[in-house]
């Protein structure tokens, strides 16, 4: 669209070059235009501070009642929940009936082995000093899912790994008798075999040298294709499983087909993308996750604690807030806010030899994206910044322009569209650089993307790059 | 990476009956859907009832997706788009488009939430009623461009018009917003 000299042609997508939708001709036709011609000039100033205002609108968070409401209704009918449940009543009423025939209550038989008996899940009675007590029943479960992995399972898997010699020896959980002096139940109640271990975490604590249970602070809410598992201090990688607890010290790593959410307490969620590896941890004010590669979503809602992410690059901690922590091999690391608030942090010792810098001051969806100042983009635009690490003396000095979500930026004729700066090369954002440059890599994001959008994918055209345009 | 398990991949799923995969779906949109509706409406209410309703159609309607006809957010706003069509095409039949819309009006401003009454309620109450102004065959166009980051080819897709038609659409709409923001 070269020659694009009508004032109203220029004024008819001023908007658009606002936002970063026009192409490379049409942009730099209408930055001529505008050079020259004082009155698309105030156009261009209007349609940037309706761009600044409409920003300004607040949005939304789903109520938990919606999340809810929804899935409820998606669920298939309880007509057959009830059909089974009738024919479980009827059958549990033969059973008494035949029993009641027989009379005798050691005529029946009992079922095979301790594995049978392990799987009854009713009260266990305790004997304690003289009193018996009933364990609590199982609680239910947090978040009902569609497949959930046998909780003995999942015990298992988070036993095998614990350094728990004890109870590898004796995979059943016997009661444990224990008593105080005053014969007050201090007792720490045998788990039932559906105990999760977050259940040792809230009990109160035992006086003695018992070894304490690990918490757990996460959970595998569901996953696509493969993941595995390490547990701290292990040494062997075990096949993950929906719902499998997450303790602090565990590492979870997806393959190449593997996308894995994980359930945070307090409603929050990580996503990890496919071919990632993190690191969990319970630091003092939350969770902590070390991304070792790869990528990782999260969303912060709660507003109890903070959620950690530390790279080798530094490190981003929310309150509140949705973003998207994704490392490009040693050399890289992208941080894309979608909403809320993120503090980032750089890495002191760098990352492989290479200083790697985080901007250090509190980040917020805004108009600035220059290295150590508050970044800031119109209100509803998503941006990124790409860290690389240092390199020279330009770094921090180009200043970038937040980039609208799904678009490289095309103004920019200097960092090529959806091109990933390479480390050697001169042209690419520098270490603080808030420039949503382009495309984020080859392929799109599994992440869940922002609202609407196709994600902080690499590679879909949809980085947190720039509808908005490129650097400025 | 290559593109593996995406929304294709848990629409198919869905399509299976899988309700798992539905709410991976339902987490990773509700907020773009939820706020495409507000950004209408400005009611929470309604936005909430718009959004239960267009995620229980795409649960209804997911024999019908097919993977090869674009992307799923596209198809996730068309449906969104058909349930704000049919919710105004009801409104109009109960009160009459004059009434409605002034009812509408009066629900947007009792339902803002607070933190927006107590710091900028006066420019959120200006931004909401201009935005309200707007007709919808430019305000639908200027909500997903703007807010759900939507591209002007995906915002076509979604309409059924050019992404020429969709550019000026969305200008129109920003010189209309220019003058009740900004003025003359």
């Amino acid at each position: 669209m070269t020659e694009m000299a009508e004032c109203s042609d220029i004024r008819d997508r001023v908007y658009s070059f606002v936002i970063g939708e026009c192409d490379i001709d049409t942009a730099a036709a209408i930055r001529n235009h505008i050079r020259g011609c004082p009155a698309c000039a105030e156009e261009l100033k209007r349609m940037r501070a309706v761009v600044r205002l409409t920003g300004k609108l607040e949005k939304i968070n789903p109520s938990r009642d919606l999340c809810r409401e929804v899935l409820a209704q998606a669920r298939p009918p309880l007509f057959w929940l009830k059909v089974t449940g009738a024919a479980a009543a009827a059958a549990v009423l033969v059973v008494v009936f035949l029993y009641a025939l027989v009379g005798l209550p050691g005529s029946v038989p009992a079922p095979e082995g301790e594995e049978m008996a392990e799987s009854v899940e009713k009260p266990e009675e305790v004997e304690i000093a003289g009193n018996r007590q009933t364990a609590p029943e199982r609680p239910l479960e947090r978040k009902k899912r569609s497949a959930p992995a046998p909780d003995s399972e999942r015990e298992a898997l988070a036993q095998k790994e614990s350094g728990d010699a004890e109870r590898e020896a004796s995979p059943r959980k016997e009661p444990v008798r224990k008593e105080d002096g005053s014969g007050k139940s201090l007792v720490d109640l045998p788990a039932p075999e559906s105990e999760g271990p977050e259940k040792a975490a809230v009990k109160k604590p035992v006086p003695g040298p018992e070894k304490e249970k690990p918490a757990v602070i996460a959970r595998v809410g569901s996953a696509v294709g493969e993941f595995k598992v390490k547990r701290k201090g292990g040494s062997d990688w075990l096949e993950g499983k929906a719902l499998l607890s997450i303790m602090p010290g565990d590492t979870v790593e997806t393959n190449a087909l593997g996308k894995v959410r994980v359930d945070l307490d307090g409603g929050d969620y990580i996503y990890m993308n496919t071919n990632s590896r993190i690191n969990f941890a319970a630091g003092d004010e939350g969770i902590l996750v070390s991304v070792g590669r790869g990528e990782v979503y999260c969303e912060k809602e709660s507003t109890e604690g903070e959620l950690t992410v530390q790279t080798g690059f530094g490190e981003v901690r929310s309150a509140q807030g949705r973003f998207d922590v994704k490392m490009f091999g040693a050399n890289q690391c992208l941080l894309q806010v979608l909403s809320g608030e993120v503090k980032c942090r750089e890495s002191e010792k760098g990352h492989k030899g290479k200083h790697g810098e985080l901007t250090r001051t509190w980040l917020r969806r805004g108009k600035r994206c220059d290295r150590g100042t508050r970044l800031r983009t119109k209100e509803g635009f998503r941006w990124a910044v790409k860290l690389q690490p240092e390199r020279g003396d330009e770094a921090g000095k180009q200043a970038g322009k937040p980039g609208k979500q799904g678009k490289p930026g095309k103004h920019d004729p200097g960092v090529p569209p959806g091109a990933v700066p390479k480390p050697g090369d001169p042209r690419g954002p520098k270490p603080g650089d808030g420039v949503p440059g382009g495309k984020m890599g080859p392929g799109p994001s599994p992440m869940p993307p922002p609202p609407g959008g196709g994600g902080p994918g690499p590679g879909n055209g949809h980085g947190p790059g720039g509808k908005q345009g490129g650097k400025r | 990476m290559t593109e593996l398990p995406g929304d294709n991949y848990l629409m198919g799923k869905v399509k299976s009956g899988d309700t798992a995969a539905f709410e991976e779906l339902f987490r990773k949109y509700q907020h773009g859907v939820l706020n495409f509706f507000h950004k209408l409406c400005f009611s929470r209410t309604t936005a909430e009832d718009l959004t239960q309703e267009a995620f229980l159609r795409l649960w209804r309607a997911r024999q019908g997706y097919r993977p090869d006809a674009g992307k799923f957010s596209t198809y996730l706003f068309q449906i969104a788009k058909n349930c704000w069509i049919n919710y105004t095409h009801r409104r109009k039949r109960r009160a009459g488009a004059g009434k409605a819309a002034a009812a509408g009006y009066t629900e947007a401003i009792s339902d803002t939430d607070p933190a927006g009454q107590a710091e900028g309620a006066e420019l959120q109450r200006k931004l909401q009623e201009a935005i309200s102004s707007l007709p919808d065959d430019l305000r639908i166009p200027f909500v997903l461009s703007r807010y759900e980051d939507l591209r002007y080819e995906e915002i076509g897709r979604v309409l059924s018009i050019s992404p020429r038609t969709v550019e000026r659409r969305v200008g129109d709409a920003a010189k209309l917003l220019a003058k009740r923001l900004i003025g003359k």
